[in-house]
């Protein structure tokens, strides 16, 4: 099974459209899984699997790795929806977010809130690790930085968090 | 170590794993993403092959022409006696194959219309061969058409190769309720089905709002065939080698196929000068307003001519004097838009790089005597990953020191340096080529 999807990824890096169509179908859930994590909105979901369909069509060609094409696929995915969160904050307050937000367990909320103050790479290192539970070695290649920095990064960030909770008053209900 | 803040992060994933998915909606999302990107992997395959080289060069020749058109009295004249055509007098100016044609009823009246809300547009004749149709067209309105823009133009017939278009007009500012175009279509290769009907479509805007017509007709009158020669014989200039092919001549151009010899130490850029030349000496040259020649793949090109096809000469020869090349190595520019630097250029320098940034880059080239250098002469820009960089707005322009060009980049993103292909070059190689047709 395993040969069999790294094969596929090889036809679709090359440029078969079929190939294509199929990894996309593959990783689906995992991309709308990490669109809604980010965007916590369904339609909003739905159109960033649409731009990032597109854009890994034009990309897929610089994939250099078969075995890298899920993590990298998420990475695109990651990059569109930080821009988009980035531009909400700059433009408008994003009431729609807020709503599915108060429905959540408050342990959840102090959570998102803790990662929202990471930056947007620790974020992703976070997302991918914990979230997506990729291996230290696709991390590190997606975001194209040595194994060892992902851990240390990784680390430090971690240790961030900490930090957050501790600061807001040991709130820790876990 | 982090315990704890591994746990929350659990909980918040499996809170995550366990929301519903728009799976249904899903499907659609990932077809219309691949959809968008194809159509513009077919655009821009497409727009490649109609803009090599020459193409862009045209259409900035065809500004030029049109605001210092003069038309000789005894066109003038032959054009208005044909009914419906002397409107578009200034529009066929400057090109003898086509004035010839007209002269000998060779246009064809078709008079079809289409009204959608208070435009009307008609088809008012063409005149089609096997080489392209130019298309003349009216479009009328009881409201002002001040600032209408073709948007875009499309010819459909079964069979027809693919080609490049050249169209639009430059109204007077001011109220106008009428528009008056040429489009003029050029076929790659010759078009010889018997079929003639087409099926047009032209998009305009007015006022940002798009009126799309759609008008299919049918040319009554059989085309005319080709002369076509075969010539099949090499030709070397200064030791750059290239095989004339065939010569093609149809009532609205004269299409010369070329193929370069590969293994050439100097790139050959353009044919400045070929020409047909009769027994009397009369001379049919370049065309000067419309798309110049086709190809570049593989090496082999097909120039296009003014038409004789009307004329009925004793002898006839296809002649260069001279042709633009350079040394292969020099033959593309290499810079770093955000350094200003060249890391390839041709060694004479004559034409500098005066400014630059991500967006945009000026080139400068001084001035030596009266002789206007009318090429645009870049073609396309690769970045250092390979990946083309579109260039969807260039100028040229002339003061007395020098003559500048501009080129704009349709995005930032890429990676310096740009590797610029050079398709035209003030640098000459002479010799003396005529080859006898007939």
């Amino acid at each position: 099974m395993e040969m069999n999807v790294k094969e596929l990824h090889r036809k679709a890096i090359v440029g078969d459209d079929d190939a294509f169509l199929a990894v996309m179908q593959l990783h689906k859930e995992s991309l709308l899984r990490t669109a809604l994590a980010f965007l916590r909105n369904e339609n909003d979901a739905i159109e960033a699997l649409q731009e990032v369909t597109y854009r890994a069509y034009k990309k897929i060609r610089t994939v250099k790795e078969p075995s890298y094409l899920k993590t990298w696929l998420i990475r695109i995915m990651m990059n569109y929806c930080q821009d988009q969160l980035n531009l909400r904050k700059r433009f408008t307050v994003d009431a729609s977010a807020l709503k599915t937000v108060s429905a959540e367990d408050i342990s959840y909320l102090e959570m998102r809130e803790a990662l929202a103050t990471l930056s947007d790479e620790e974020q992703r290192l976070i997302y991918l690790k914990y979230f997506q539970e990729s291996k230290i070695k696709d991390i590190a290649q997606s975001e194209n930085i040595p194994e060892g920095t992902v851990k240390s990064r990784l680390h430090k960030t971690m240790r961030t968090l900490r930090s957050y909770f501790e600061d807001i008053g040991g709130s820790d209900h876990v | 170590m982090y315990e704890k803040e591994e746990e929350r992060l659990k909980q918040l994933k499996e809170h995550l794993d366990q929301q519903h998915l728009p799976l249904s909606q899903a499907d659609q999302a990932i077809r219309q993403g691949m959809e968008r990107a194809q159509r513009e992997k077919r655009e821009s395959r497409k727009r490649q092959k109609r803009i090599f080289g020459s193409v862009a060069v045209v259409a900035l020749l065809l500004l030029t022409f049109i605001t210092s058109i003069r038309v000789s009295p005894v066109f003038a004249h032959a054009v208005a006696s044909i009914p419906g055509l002397e409107k578009f007098v200034e529009l066929i100016a400057m090109d003898k194959g086509l004035d010839a044609a007209i002269q000998n009823d060779y246009y064809q009246e078709i008079g079809v219309t289409q009204t959608i809300d208070d435009k009307t547009l008609t088809v008012d004749g063409v005149i089609l061969d096997e080489s392209g149709i130019n298309i003349f067209y009216t479009i009328e309105s009881n409201h002002s058409l001040k600032g209408l823009r073709v948007d875009y133009i499309n010819l459909k017939a079964e069979g027809i190769p693919e080609g490049s278009f050249s169209y639009g007009n430059v109204m007077d500012e001011g109220e106008n309720y009428t528009y008056k175009d040429r489009i003029t279509y050029q076929f790659s290769e010759l078009y010889t089905s018997r079929n003639q009907s087409f099926d047009l479509k032209i998009a305009i805007k007015l006022k940002g709002e798009e009126t799309v017509f759609s008008v299919p007709f049918t040319v009554p009158e059989q085309i005319k065939p080709s002369e076509v020669y075969a010539i099949d014989k090499e030709v070397d200039i200064k030791g750059q080698k290239f095989r004339v092919e065939k010569v093609m001549i149809s009532p609205l151009r004269v299409g010369v196929k070329i193929s370069i010899d590969p293994d050439n130490t100097m790139k050959i850029l353009q044919f400045e000068d070929m020409r047909l030349e009769d027994e009397k000496g009369e001379v049919w040259g370049s065309i000067r307003n419309g798309t110049t020649a086709f190809g570049g793949e593989d090496g082999k090109y097909t120039f296009f001519l003014q038409s004789n096809y009307f004329s009925q000469p004793e002898k006839l020869y296809l002649r260069i004097n001279k042709v633009q090349a350079l040394k292969v190595e020099e033959a593309f520019a290499e810079v770093n838009t955000e350094t200003g630097e060249w890391l390839n250029q041709p060694k004479d320098q004559k034409i500098q790089l005066l400014q630059s940034n991500k967006h945009h880059a000026e080139f400068i080239m001084k001035n030596s005597g009266d002789e206007e250098f009318p090429f645009f002469f870049i073609g396309s820009a690769i970045d250092a990953n390979g990946e083309e960089v579109e260039t969807p707005m260039t100028g040229k322009f002339r003061d007395e020191e020098a003559t500048h060009w501009n080129l704009n980049f349709d995005r930032t993103d890429y990676v310096n340096p740009l590797r610029l292909e050079l398709f035209a070059y003030p640098n000459y190689l002479e010799g003396d080529m005529k080859i006898e047709l007939k």
